[in-house]
């Protein structure tokens, strides 16, 4: 897998995050599902 | 993508190398500084009802520059504010999630993941190429989560459970999976040469990996159930 295609992945994911993101009833899933996305972020910021 | 390569394979020789020792101590002490910041963070924000604006700056975009100074930066200052943004916004954002689980499943959690942090820790550097060949499945692995994640908000989206049955097989393979990764970047830390911006990137690396085993661990003992 390209490290491109590991930065689209976590892009669309983190733009999932903001699109989904109910402010009124935050809830589990969604911090683990940025902090998920943050930690393949990360690494693939880290190999470009 | 090969975790081991790139940015990670940065390599300085001179004076600002450290001590083998020192520099376990720094990776170590920059990843419970971290935790710690984290922590605070999350106990302010526990009544937070952000706003949309709020949320997107401090839960979003704030951790995302985090990441990408501290990754690109080869200054340790400039690589220590991007981690404080990192770890910051992260638990600015954990704090109004952990606010819905009882107390005693948040320190149940806490402890768990202390004691699973410790251990993975010493394994990542007392064996310092354990796990190095890992990073390929490591990732796919990664990528996995993310695929389930997807479902559950889609699920979520068609009002349907997205917590229950099964689901708590996905939060066991999450939290085995971030504990693979605390030993994997030991040991890339460990294979880094030993500089005090390597050890700040190390920290990135090992307190997002912890951020995740945390939260799992917290779904899998606190089941759904909250106050």
């Amino acid at each position: 897998m390209s490290k491109w295609l590991g930065l689209a992945i976590a892009g669309i994911w983190l733009g999932a995050g903001i699109i989904s993101f109910n402010i009124h009833d935050p809830s589990l899933l969604w911090a683990a599902a940025i902090a998920t996305g943050l930690t393949v972020l990360f690494d693939a910021v880290k190999n470009t | 993508m090969d975790l081991g390569k790139m940015v990670w394979d940065r390599r300085q020789t001179g004076a600002d190398e450290l001590s083998e020792r020192s520099y376990i101590f720094a990776v170590s002490a920059f990843t419970v500084g971290g935790l710690l910041l984290s922590a605070f963070t999350a106990s302010l924000s526990l009544d937070w009802h952000p706003s949309w604006i709020s949320f997107i700056l401090f839960g979003l975009v704030m951790p995302i520059a985090g990441i990408i100074i501290a990754a690109k930066s080869d200054e340790p200052l400039v690589s220590l504010i991007g981690y404080v943004m990192v770890v910051v916004g992260l638990g600015a954002l954990i704090g109004p999630s952990v606010a819905t689980f009882k107390t005693a499943i948040v320190y149940k959690a806490l402890m768990a993941t202390g004691a699973v942090t410790v251990l993975m820790s010493f394994v990542g550097i007392a064996y310092p190429r354990a796990f190095l060949h890992w990073g390929s499945y490591l990732f796919a692995g990664l990528m996995a989560l993310i695929a389930v994640r997807i479902g559950q908000i889609i699920a979520l989206s068609f009002g349907l459970p997205a917590t229950t049955g099964w689901m708590i097989l996905v939060e066991y393979a999450g939290a085995v999976l971030f504990s693979a990764l605390i030993i994997y970047d030991w040991n890339r830390a460990m294979t880094l040469d030993k500089t005090l911006d390597n050890a700040i990137d190390s920290a990135v690396g090992i307190y997002l990996d912890i951020a995740n085993l945390f939260l799992h661990l917290l779904s899998i003992f606190g089941g759904g159930s909250k106050d």
